[in-house]
């Protein structure tokens, strides 16, 4: 890896970001009307409030000054204060809300991956049989039924029939654990159901992304090579075929992460768990302005790290690639 | 390779230990009882009592922070922190009395000092809560340790329901604070039932019993109130024993019947001051003829409403804008003429005096006013499953007197503060499907359709709606110290107010709460002001023996 | 000694509209330390037969016959026997500049994984042996830590030749090792193949469409038609003295570098449609000296000299 790559990697990243920070500062001042009005929308405020948004951000200076200013700000991760959790600041109620999220999303995807994975391999492994078509079309069904009410039903039949699984939030409200791990297994307990749902609704995409690719990957020279070299199944399958073929798989799992936050809106919201999602839903319910320019600002930030990380997995998963 | 192998399976079986122990369910020792309240929202104004603003906020903090009195719907007020009141005509002042046995969870005396001091900085600061109060407010000043007094710039009848929207706080832990409305409370401290324990925003607030509290402890040792976004869920949770208590069912109706049906539920839905209406601009021409809004008052599915929209939650209306429950103020005879007839003869009705108007239909069906209007508006209500269904059986009913309506459906916030109420409100509508929650004393009723001076915000003002001889006597009500007269005056005005239709109501929406009954028995005896259900809920609730 | 018998071989793929016929009823022997070429157009089966030694048939299988490798039936063992002996027994070579070596696994990982998945050996002395095998196909050691795609292709071809040699395998089947090298590449590979192949004796089945590769490294040749033996000869033999027309089409086809000048020729036509081959002898609608006997009848192998053997109608009845 050259160090001129890295620099390359990390000013490209640093562009996306600035890009999406000059979106970010634009929108709410390119809307119709009195900028100050667009940033609290019909929120009463007093004299005093008003006056304290106009100076905070601005307002009455000319719109350099306001970039640099909310540049400034931005850099110094200081965006702002709610407007609903006045006069709390919004970076610390998005940091309360990002590892509830990253938990779920990230161990969603893990799942995710693992059952794309096992499921691709499965079905490309017996291409074109009828467990190959059952596979995809299990796949194709899933995908297509809404987010939401995946949740629903699972809350109903683990939640509220089986009882396995509480009906909502991080963990159990006020309670005292005798120790850490009670409390983090408490944690799961909550955690299991978004995950599950997650995980369920958006493995399709890894299954379908493996199988297609193990298809190709299986008709390569190599893989007749590794069956003439006398190993067995498993270690063909795993070991040469779909280390081959998961490439694009980890590619896509990198650029997901927005989509799985995306589809964390709707878990949130239904499991009633406190994390950037339906952080997000509330903000837009209540226009919170503020909170929601903060919480773009991390999604980009979060795409970005995504992308980097899948490029340098891409160093170790193939040799071929040398930045 | 052996070593990997190795790893990978100690990782696996330490995953599944993990969740097959999760399955098993906690051994923590239950010996405290602990009670588990569901709410849809987190509070945003956090613990600061000078924030709250939202119905969520008034859920959140009363159980540390009392107010002075406590309003029911039927009127009353419930001495609180004030054990009585009185007034001083001759001086304009209002001197509250307040209970000997009240004091803070840290043994410290509920003082006149600390209602003088709560006032002054709401006030001084422009705290939302203070807005009510301090216009009408010269001076407050303490009497002696228990009494306070509040002299005022004018009279005001409704002063002491007004005073209990207030939330006191002690003097003591406050005074170095500073601007109060830029305050966390990262440490509350009040005179109510529970002491603070734990806050997790947007998550939950874990409350502790307080063993002084001056009313006598609790049954309850812990509190925790869960914030559920999800409300099927809240209901389910409730089922389940997740909950004990939902002070707010709005919005779930459609699930009540089978939640009803759990023996171990109760579910307590009660009419309420909340009024279903469409209102009208009367900046249009025809709809001030109130021969117009006659006819389409007959015409309205208000029957309908009740049992499909309001999903049988709900009553038919009186026409004075105040709902039986109210029975202080309410006048029970402005009942809705149509009540006795069939739909089709009131349209049949309707029609009737539309066409001694001499307003012809046209070839569309639609009705020409005499100077040329053709009757074509938009009706715009809110983005809610109940309010959509209702516009659209309004817009039905409406079609056949020959009055076409558009339903516009708009967010909340857009539609309230971008187009209707506020001071930047565009004005650009005809009718508008609203929902009222009045409380309990006419002085809400005055400043809605009698400000002074006028302001956007209230109803009259955006409506354009005037009517000297209406609101002279809503302004002398408000004025009125002798409460058989100002009685006389509300009903007297609620008799206007029908003949006049003001504004054309559809319904009293029921409102309710649902609590569990295996381990506790609500001991209450009076029904209080939403807000503060909770408080008073549970303050009630006893252990079964 | 034979190390080798196939006897009526048939192998199969079955598509929607019916079988293939590649292999169909192909009888031979190999020796210990014999370098035998197997030659024919594209599609004569040629592959598939030595796949089908290594039981490597995909979309088909060997409907019939039998292989004996040193008296043990291959066919009749389990997937979980015949893994041992695969690359223990036969080893494979296949066009490694063509992606015969997986890409993202180290030259000397490959070697050392076929050692380990057969023996006990420990990990650095299996990684010895691989340093030891690239140097045998000179090859330079510290290569072993090179990725594929990092070597040149007649380096990548000699690699996988030290990985057939990796565990000592009585026959090794080299399907067109040297196809997709250069001319000077190719004698150098074949050349190394055919020097450490003499030097081990160990058998070799080399698979080829191109005769002079076969020329240069084998004792034996077989030329294929339509999943049939031609004819089998000793390599001087067959290239001197070609009976059956059909191998002389294929020694026309070629220009002799050293010989007189004279016009390439071949046969008309093409390969048939192994689906619904064509009766008697199956060249016979190509045939330029096909008879009325050639359509109705099949021509049977018969021994022209003790390396000689040829299945045509015309050497059968003397002409």
């Amino acid at each position: 890896m050259s160090s001129r790559w890295l620099f390359r990697r990390l000013t490209s990243g640093v562009m996306v970001l600035f890009a999406a920070m000059i979106i970010n500062f634009a929108i709410p001042r390119a809307m119709p009307g009195d900028p100050v009005d667009s940033f609290t929308s019909g929120v009463k405020l007093t004299a005093e409030a008003r006056q304290a948004i106009v100076e905070r951000f601005g307002l009455d200076k000319p719109l350099w000054v306001q970039f640099a200013r909310y540049f400034v700000n931005t850099l110094k991760g200081d965006f702002g204060v709610s407007f609903y959790y006045f006069p709390k600041p919004v970076l610390n109620i998005m940091m309360q809300a990002l590892p509830w999220t990253l938990l779920i999303v990230v161990s969603a995807m893990i799942f995710q991956v693992i059952i794309g994975y096992f499921l691709g391999v499965a079905a490309a492994w017996r291409v074109g049989t009828r467990f190959d078509s059952i596979i995809q079309t299990v796949s194709i069904t899933v995908f297509s039924s809404p987010i939401f009410w995946v949740a629903m039903v699972f809350l109903y039949v683990f939640g509220f029939q089986l009882e396995w699984f509480p009906l909502g939030g991080n963990y159990t409200a006020g309670e005292s654990y005798p120790n850490t791990f009670a409390f983090l297994l408490d944690v799961m307990k909550h955690a299991a159901l978004p995950i599950a749902t997650l995980a369920f609704s958006r493995f399709a995409v890894y299954q379908v992304l493996m199988r297609n690719t193990m298809v190709g990957v299986l008709r390569e020279q190599y893989i007749v090579t590794a069956e003439a070299k006398g190993m067995g199944q498993f270690r063909v399958k795993h070991r040469h075929a779909a280390r081959n073929a998961m490439l694009p798989m980890i590619t896509f799992a990198g650029v997901s992460l927005t989509i799985q936050i995306g589809g964390s809106v709707f878990i949130e919201t239904v499991f009633s768990y406190p994390g950037i999602g339906k952080l997000i839903f509330d903000s837009v319910i209540s226009r919170d302005y503020p909170m929601l320019q903060g919480c773009f600002f991390l999604f980009s930030l979060l795409v970005i790290i995504g992308t980097i990380v899948v490029d340098f997995l891409y160093l170790f998963l193939d040799p071929r690639i040398k930045y | 390779m052996r070593k990997k192998r190795a790893l990978v399976a100690l990782g696996a079986i330490i995953f599944i230990l993990t969740f097959v122990m999760a399955f098993s369910p906690l051994s923590v020792a239950e010996a405290k009882t602990k009670y588990v309240v569901a709410w849809y929202a987190d509070p945003g104004a956090g613990m600061n009592p000078f924030l709250a603003r939202a119905h969520s906020d008034y859920i959140f903090i009363p159980w540390m922070y009392e107010p002075m009195n406590i309003e029911t719907w039927d009127g009353k007020l419930i001495p609180w922190l004030a054990k009585s009141w009185e007034y001083k005509a001759a001086t304009m002042e209002w001197i509250f009395h307040i209970d000997e046995r009240a004091r803070w969870s840290d043994g410290k005396p509920v003082t006149a000092e600390d209602v003088k001091f709560t006032f002054d900085v709401a006030h001084k600061y422009d705290a939302v809560v203070g807005n009510p109060t301090k216009k009408y407010v010269d001076a407050i000043t303490v009497v002696d340790e228990r009494s306070v007094a509040f002299k005022l710039n004018e009279t005001l009848a409704a002063f002491p329901s007004t005073v209990g929207q207030v939330l006191i706080v002690p003097k003591h832990r406050w005074s170095n604070v500073g601007d109060v409305t830029k305050y966390t409370n990262p440490e509350p401290l009040g005179s109510g039932p529970f002491k603070f324990k734990e806050f997790k925003q947007r998550t939950y607030l874990a409350l502790e019993k307080n063993e002084l509290y001056w009313q006598g402890p609790s049954d309850i040792d812990e509190l925790v109130v869960r914030v559920f976004s999800n409300m099927q869920a809240e209901i389910q949770a409730l089922q389940k024993g997740e909950v004990d208590f939902i002070p707010d069912l709005a919005g779930v109706e459609n699930l009540l019947r089978r939640l009803s049906a759990d023996k171990n539920v109760n579910v307590q839905m009660e009419m309420t001051n909340n009024t279903f209406y469409v209102a009208l601009n009367y900046r249009r021409e025809p709809l001030k003829n109130k021969q117009l809004r006659q006819a389409l008052d007959y015409a309205a599915p208000k029957e309908r409403i009740v049992t499909i929209a309001l999903a049988g939650y709900g009553d038919l209306p009186l026409m004075g804008y105040f709902a039986p429950v109210v029975k202080k103020w309410v006048n029970p005879t402005v009942t809705w003429e149509g009540r006795k007839m069939e739909e089709e003869v009131r349209i049949n009705k309707a029609n009737e005096i539309l066409d001694n108007l001499g307003w012809k239909k046209g070839s569309d069906g639609i009705r020409v006013t005499s100077d040329g209007t053709k009757l074509e508006y938009r009706i715009k209500c809110m983005s809610d499953p109940a309010f959509i269904r209702t516009a659209e059986m309004v817009k039905d009913n409406w079609a056949k007197i020959g009055v076409k309506l558009t339903v516009q459906v708009h967010d909340r916030r857009t539609l309230y503060g971008g187009i209707v109420f506020g001071g930047k409100s565009t004005k650009d509508w005809d009718f508008l499907l609203h929902r009222s929650v009045l409380r309990p004393d006419p002085d809400h009723i005055a400043r809605e359709y009698a400000p002074e001076p006028p302001q956007s915000w209230y109803n009259a003002t955006a409506f354009g709606w005037e009517n000297d001889e209406m609101q002279t006597i809503l302004k002398k009500s408000r004025r009125e110290m002798d409460e058989t007269k100002r009685i006389m005056m509300i009903k007297k005005f609620q008799e206007m107010f029908a003949d006049e239709l003001v504004v054309i109501p559809l319904a009293h929406k029921h409102m309710g709460y649902a609590y569990r009954t295996d381990r506790f028995v609500n001991t209450n005896e009076f029904d209080v002001y939403t807000s503060l259900i909770p408080l008073v809920n549970v303050v009630g609730m006893k252990l079964k023996k | 000694m034979t190390l080798l018998s196939v006897e009526n071989l048939k192998t199969y793929y079955s598509t929607s509209s019916g079988f293939v016929k590649a292999v169909d009823g192909v009888s031979f022997n190999l020796e210990k330390g014999e370098s035998l070429g197997l030659a024919g157009e594209s599609g004569c089966g040629k592959s598939t037969l030595g796949f089908s030694l290594m039981r490597l048939i995909k979309g088909g299988e060997v409907v019939g016959g039998d292989i004996k490798l040193n008296g043990m039936p291959l066919l009749e063992m389990s997937d979980r026997e015949f893994n041992r002996i695969r690359w223990e027994k036969i080893s494979l070579i296949s066009q490694a500049a063509m992606g015969a070596l997986n890409p993202v696994y180290r030259i000397g990982t490959q070697i050392v994984e076929a050692i380990k998945v057969h023996t006990k050996t420990k990990k650095s002395e299996a990684w010895e042996r691989a340093e030891d095998l690239l140097r045998q196909v000179e090859i330079d050691p510290s290569r072993a830590f090179n990725y594929p795609h990092e070597l040149s292709g007649g380096m990548r071809q000699r690699a996988m030749i030290a990985m057939a040699l990796a565990l000592d395998p009585d026959l090794i089947i080299a399907d067109e090792p040297t196809t997709a090298l250069d001319v000077v590449t190719q004698v150098q590979v074949l050349k190394l193949l055919r020097a450490l192949q003499r030097k081990l004796d160990v058998s070799i089945i080399l698979i080829s469409h191109d005769l002079s590769i076969l020329g240069q490294a084998c004792d034996r040749v077989i030329i294929m038609y339509a999943g049939k033996i031609a004819e089998i000869g000793n390599v001087e033999v067959l290239f001197k003295n070609p009976l059956h027309p059909y191998t002389q089409a294929l020694l026309d086809s070629f220009p002799d570098i050293k010989g007189d000048k004279k016009p390439l020729t071949g046969l008309p036509g093409s390969p048939p449609d192994l689906l619904d081959p064509p009766s008697g002898c199956r060249l016979h609608p190509r045939c330029p000296e096909a008879r009325n006997i050639c359509q109705e009848t099949e021509p049977q192998i018969i021994d022209v000299s003790s390396n000689h053997s040829v299945a045509c109608h015309m050497v059968d009845q003397g002409g």
